[in-house]
């Protein structure tokens, strides 16, 4: 059995989205916790209660689901926040308005354009970044 | 390594239930954006958004 924290566990074409970790639009603290994302290694509820730092892993916003990186994509709390991403994602490039939220936000999806690539990243990584970086 | 505060960070986990969150990320991304609109990356490299 593969650690939890295997990139392929959550991505299904980790190698294409740990190439765009070094593009060179990324600020250190967006390119790590891109990193984090990439690797399930952000301490969500889900996380903490198997290291047993909490012993509730359900999500505090919609209490429906165990709170895991897929469910913060999902949780109809995000919703305003990622449906705002979509919009300028899909202005920018309307190629990817047929992924799924998790493939843009771990940015598992192609675009040759790279100036449409560099913007689509950057958005991505700013977004999920943490408050002030 | 990462720090604890970058270590738990996205705004799903660092936000209040109560807050509303459209809101806590705006404040957040249009001073990133606008100071990106500033740099000579963003006219060479960038869809304008």
């Amino acid at each position: 059995m593969k650690p939890k924290i295997f990139t392929d566990n959550i991505i299904p074409n980790p190698k294409v989205s740990l190439s765009y970790l070094s593009s060179p639009i990324l600020s250190p603290p967006t390119r790590e916790n891109l990193f984090l994302t990439f690797h399930n290694l952000l301490l969500t509820r889900v996380r903490k209660k198997r290291l047993k730092i909490d012993t509730d892993d359900n999500c505090a916003h919609c209490k429906q689901a165990p709170e895991d990186i897929q469910h913060i994509f999902h949780c109809p709390a995000s919703q305003p926040a990622v449906n705002w991403m979509r919009r300028k994602i899909d202005g920018i490039a309307p190629e990817l308005a047929k992924e799924n939220h998790f493939s843009i936000f771990t940015l598992n999806f192609s675009i040759v354009n790279s100036n449409r690539k560099f913007s689509v990243i950057w958005l991505v990584a700013n977004l999920l970044a943490p408050y002030g970086t | 390594m990462a720090g604890s505060k970058s270590f738990s960070a996205i705004w799903h986990l660092r936000i209040d239930p109560s807050d509303n969150i459209i809101v806590r990320v705006m404040a957040d991304m249009k001073p990133k954006i606008e100071n990106l609109k500033k740099t000579q990356l963003y006219s060479n490299c960038f869809c304008q958004f």
